[in-house]
């Protein structure tokens, strides 16, 4: 395992200009020494050293110490870094990585058409994946206002894939089950159930599903099926609906491919 | 390119338990300016490097602001000229063509 170091050197003033520059091709020359930052404060430079064993550290810093050009030498042994499971997490998705490059610079978040909506700006859900707040996010209701316009990841300076971590918010909240009573996703569950079975959208049975999905949390209003029904009584008179639902040739197949989709990781 | 700097931070004895600790490290990650966050042990807490945008002291005073904050030092990293061996080889300048008479 690696172990980093940083050393922290105070140098002799006596030696003037010269030796400074004398000092930092002497350190550069080091194998363990990775990076060498001559700096202005309370020291004079900053060596960036990794070893193979903690005890290494020590002899860098005795070897380093003994050099005449050395006044004051501290060393700061870096710990393990701080566990971030959600950043983790989001980082192994798909485009997930990309949020690392995020320069928190807004023009997501000004360009995103529903933002007013939203709890959390896209800005802001980058900033909160990083810091951690996996329950702020995954109940929060940006990414289910999301509409995939990819306005934000065209706009994006720094490539960073806004909508896809949109997408992965998604799948990590209904997987979480933080999803519930929400209506967007019980659409897509209502959908995709629809699609399994009979492998084409049947209306009837789609809007059904997903008003009985969402009454059942008590959070949608019921009056809004009875509101729907002379459009649905429309469409069945017109023959733009049909009661019952209709097959397309090899949707099996297509039951097997979304199958395996949520096998391998889509939220069921 | 902006100005970068190191930040040695120490923090407040009773926020410096596991929970504010990783809080500590969190809030500064999400900071826009800060590239690194380590977390050491020796003469400070936590080493910041941050890449500020105009400068350093702004920075140094929107973490100085935080209630954990016991001491700062700043390190601002200092340009040097690459040594003898990096420099690109000196060209001799170009001469230019003597002007023929007409």
């Amino acid at each position: 395992m690696e172990i980093k170091a940083y050393l922290m050197i105070e140098m002799d003033r006596e030696d003037g200009g010269d030796g400074h520059r004398n000092a930092v091709e002497e350190l550069q020359a080091m194998p363990e020494v990775v990076a060498v930052a001559p700096v202005s404060g309370e020291y004079d430079l900053v060596v960036e050293a990794t070893v193979d064993i903690p005890i290494r550290v020590g002899v860098i810093a005795d070897k380093i110490q003994a050099k005449e050009w050395v006044k004051r030498l501290h060393v700061l042994k870096v710990e393990p870094a701080a566990p971030n499971p959600f950043l983790d997490e989001v980082c192994s998705t798909p485009g997930g990585k990309s949020i690392r490059w995020c320069a928190q610079c807004g023009l997501c978040s000004a360009s995103c058409p529903n933002v007013a909506q939203m709890d959390y700006s896209p800005r802001k859900i980058i900033a909160l994946v990083r810091a951690g707040r996996r329950y702020d996010i995954l109940t929060s209701n940006t990414m289910w206002i999301c509409a995939s316009c990819y306005l934000c990841t065209v706009r994006c300076p720094k490539d960073v894939k806004i909508t896809e971590l949109m997408h992965t918010l998604e799948r990590l909240s209904t997987r979480h089950g933080l999803s519930y009573g929400r209506a967007t996703p019980a659409m897509y569950r209502a959908f995709i159930d629809s699609i399994k079975n009979n492998g084409r959208v049947h209306e009837l049975g789609m809007m059904t599903r997903f008003y009985l999905l969402t009454l059942s949390t008590g959070k949608m209003n019921p009056l809004a099926t009875i509101k729907m029904l002379p459009l649905a009584l429309k469409l069945l008179l017109h023959g733009r609906m049909s009661i019952k639902p209709t097959k397309i040739k090899g949707s099996e197949q297509l039951k097997t491919i979304v199958e395996r989709a949520q096998a391998l990781g889509g939220a069921r | 390119m902006g100005t970068k700097a190191y930040f040695m931070v120490n923090m407040k004895k009773k926020f410096n338990e596991d929970g504010y600790y990783l809080d500590a490290v969190r809030e500064l990650e999400a900071m826009p300016e800060v590239e690194s966050v380590e977390q050491v042990s020796g003469v400070c807490d936590l080493l910041v490097k941050v890449d500020a945008p105009i400068r350093v002291i702004f920075v140094a005073n929107k973490i100085r602001a935080k209630e954990w904050l016991k001491s700062l030092h700043v390190l601002r990293i200092e340009y040097t000229e690459p040594s003898e061996a990096l420099k690109p080889a000196a060209r001799e300048p170009l001469k230019t063509r003597a002007s023929s008479p007409r």
